[in-house]
């Protein structure tokens, strides 16, 4: 047998040996969360993610869209409306669905409520499991002293916080009121060169009418 | 061209509304127009230097009238901009950068809160509510592995907590807007800046490929320092005390002509590649004009070196002129700027 078809039965072989995961690089300088299959990846950091999970991850599947991670090893798993090989794909959920990247709002109040109900159950059944006589236990006052100890109060918005409607601000964080002390008085840094605007105004003028046409 | 340190209080008060700033590896520009009808151009240099927080290190820079930024934990200050370059140069160690590559450093912790300090100090404050401010970005690298997405994004929430409307715009186009005016806004527009090298192919102000080369002119200091066992930070101030390529006379020099020619030759190659790869090159009627502009492009016959390289190339289109921008170092600025007017109604 000659060793160019010994290497492709080889090839062909170790392909369906292959390990099953996409490999993953960041992209994006800080962190980004794939918040559904809770994995984080930092930049130029490389992640294998199980081929089964990422075709499940709509976050990265978004994050692959808009390029805060690239995919170095198993393209295929991801691009999910082509077959190229002889792999089924999973069936994906309702591609409608909005992919989970923007923080969920949790209603703190309802969760206290929530608390209290499962705490008065598990006691009231706890006590009938074991059939204890203690007639002094008020199940409602043991709940309501645990309730009170559940703070509800929500942590302070920042000045210019509203609702997170683009997922990229998810991602970035800088601290925007954020400033180091410095020695450097008002506009003190650097030079200053004047010039002329005489041939700047008819620059302006000609961007100006080229904006008009384009529109 | 005048020259002075301070830009007074009428300037920054009565001036057109509308501010440009290129946001560069090496330096950072802002420009504007004042009520003088003149052209203001506040220039920073985009390094700084570290030394030990002390009340000796304070006073010799208050002393030296050095500007200094405190690291977040107060044991280090920054010396920024020029005076960082001097310390480097006197320490015999590199000056640092906030930004790499044309982009955000990876490597600077303090990156963040270094650069928007500079930039908000160069911006100063918007004439008017929602001011537009054109802020310069570079194109994705052809060569490089990595993405732009983070750098803008950083920079537009930075220019806008400073209460502008910012708008990216790549760094070759503001170039077309400068410097291609008078041929419509059509032809090739090069910058060839600290950390990259970025290219717009323009047809009426029309961008139709747009693309960087993550090398120039650090590249450039890195490697011929390293041949001949210098410091960077020395070879770029032999370079900008002004090269001729053709013609260099010590052996610093000898070093930098020809990684300077090598660099050119290496971002020739990869915009033939890139253009004869690209679908949308458009067919031009006419030659068009090559714009040669930022500050790697100063050193002397550079232009020369450039047409030698490009004549061995097939390109798709015809070469009318390769000229330099009329201002090569503050013509991406400029661009940002006349674009950001041009958004208003007046004159």
């Amino acid at each position: 047998m000659n060793e160019h078809l010994t290497n492709a039965i080889w090839l062909n072989h170790a392909q369906s040996l292959r390990s099953m995961f996409v490999r993953i690089i960041g992209r994006v300088i800080g962190e980004v969360g794939i918040r559904d299959i809770n994995k984080k990846i930092a930049y130029n950091q490389v992640l294998d993610i199980n081929s089964h999970e990422a075709q499940q991850s709509k976050d990265l599947q978004e994050a692959y869209e808009k390029r805060w991670v690239d995919i170095i090893q198993g393209k295929e798993f991801l691009e999910t409306e082509t077959y190229t090989t002889n792999r089924q794909l999973l069936p994906q959920e309702d591609s409608q669905q909005k992919p989970q990247v923007i923080q969920q709002k949790i209603d703190l109040s309802e969760l206290k409520d929530l608390i209290v109900e499962t705490t008065k159950n598990t006691i009231k059944s706890e006590i009938e499991n074991t059939q204890q006589q203690q007639p002094n236990v008020d199940v409602d006052q043991i709940a309501n002293a645990i309730a009170g100890k559940i703070n509800i109060t929500q942590p302070a918005a920042k000045s210019g916080d509203g609702v997170i409607d683009e997922s990229t601000n998810v991602f970035i964080d800088v601290d925007e009121d954020k400033m180091l002390k410095s020695n450097i008085e008002d506009e003190g840094l650097g030079t200053v060169t004047t010039q002329s605007a005489k041939k700047a105004k008819s620059k302006i003028k000609k961007i100006k009418s080229l904006k008009s046409k384009l529109k | 061209m005048k020259d002075s340190k301070k830009m007074s209080r009428a300037d920054r008060k009565n001036r057109k509304r509308g501010i440009g700033i290129d946001i560069g590896t090496s330096f950072i520009n802002s420009a504007i127009i004042d009520a003088n009808d003149d052209v203001k151009i506040r220039t920073q240099r985009d390094a700084f230097f570290d030394i030990e927080n002390e009340k000796f290190s304070r006073n010799m820079l208050k002393s030296q009238k050095a500007n200094y930024i405190e690291s977040e934990d107060g044991k280090s200050l920054y010396v920024i901009g020029e005076e960082a370059l001097n310390f480097a140069n006197v320490f015999k160690k590199e000056v640092r950068r906030p930004l790499q590559q044309g982009v955000i450093s990876t490597r600077e912790p303090e990156a963040l809160l270094m650069i928007k300090t500079i930039i908000k100090n160069v911006l100063g404050k918007p004439q008017s509510d929602n001011e537009i401010c054109k802020f310069s970005v570079p194109a994705e690298p052809i060569d490089a592995n990595y993405n732009v997405i983070y750098h803008e994004n950083v920079l537009k929430s930075f220019v806008e907590s400073f209460g502008y409307e910012a708008e990216a715009i790549n760094e070759a186009r503001a170039i077309c807007y400068s410097e291609l005016d008078e041929e419509g806004f059509t032809g090739l527009s090069l910058s060839f800046g600290a950390g990259m090298v970025n290219a717009s192919l323009t047809y009426m102000g029309n961008p139709a490929v747009e693309f960087s080369v993550s090398r120039s002119g650090d590249w450039i200091d890195e490697n011929s320092a390293r041949a001949i066992g210098e410091r960077a930070a020395k070879m770029t101030a032999v370079k900008e005390k002004g090269i001729d390529l053709l013609e260099p006379t010590n052996r610093h020099e000898e070093s930098l002509s020809i990684f300077y020619r090598n660099f050119i030759a290496y971002v020739i190659k990869n915009f033939e590649k890139k253009l004869s790869q690209a679908d949308d090159v458009p067919e031009f009627p006419e030659p068009i004009s090559i714009i040669l502009a930022g500050g790697t492009s100063l050193a002397k016959s550079f232009d020369k070196v450039f047409k030698e390289e490009i004549e061995k190339i097939k390109l798709p289109f015809e070469i009318k002129s390769i000229r330099f921008a009329e201002d090569q170092m503050f013509a991406v600025a400029k661009g940002c700027l006349y674009s950001a007017i041009s958004e208003y109604e007046e004159d």
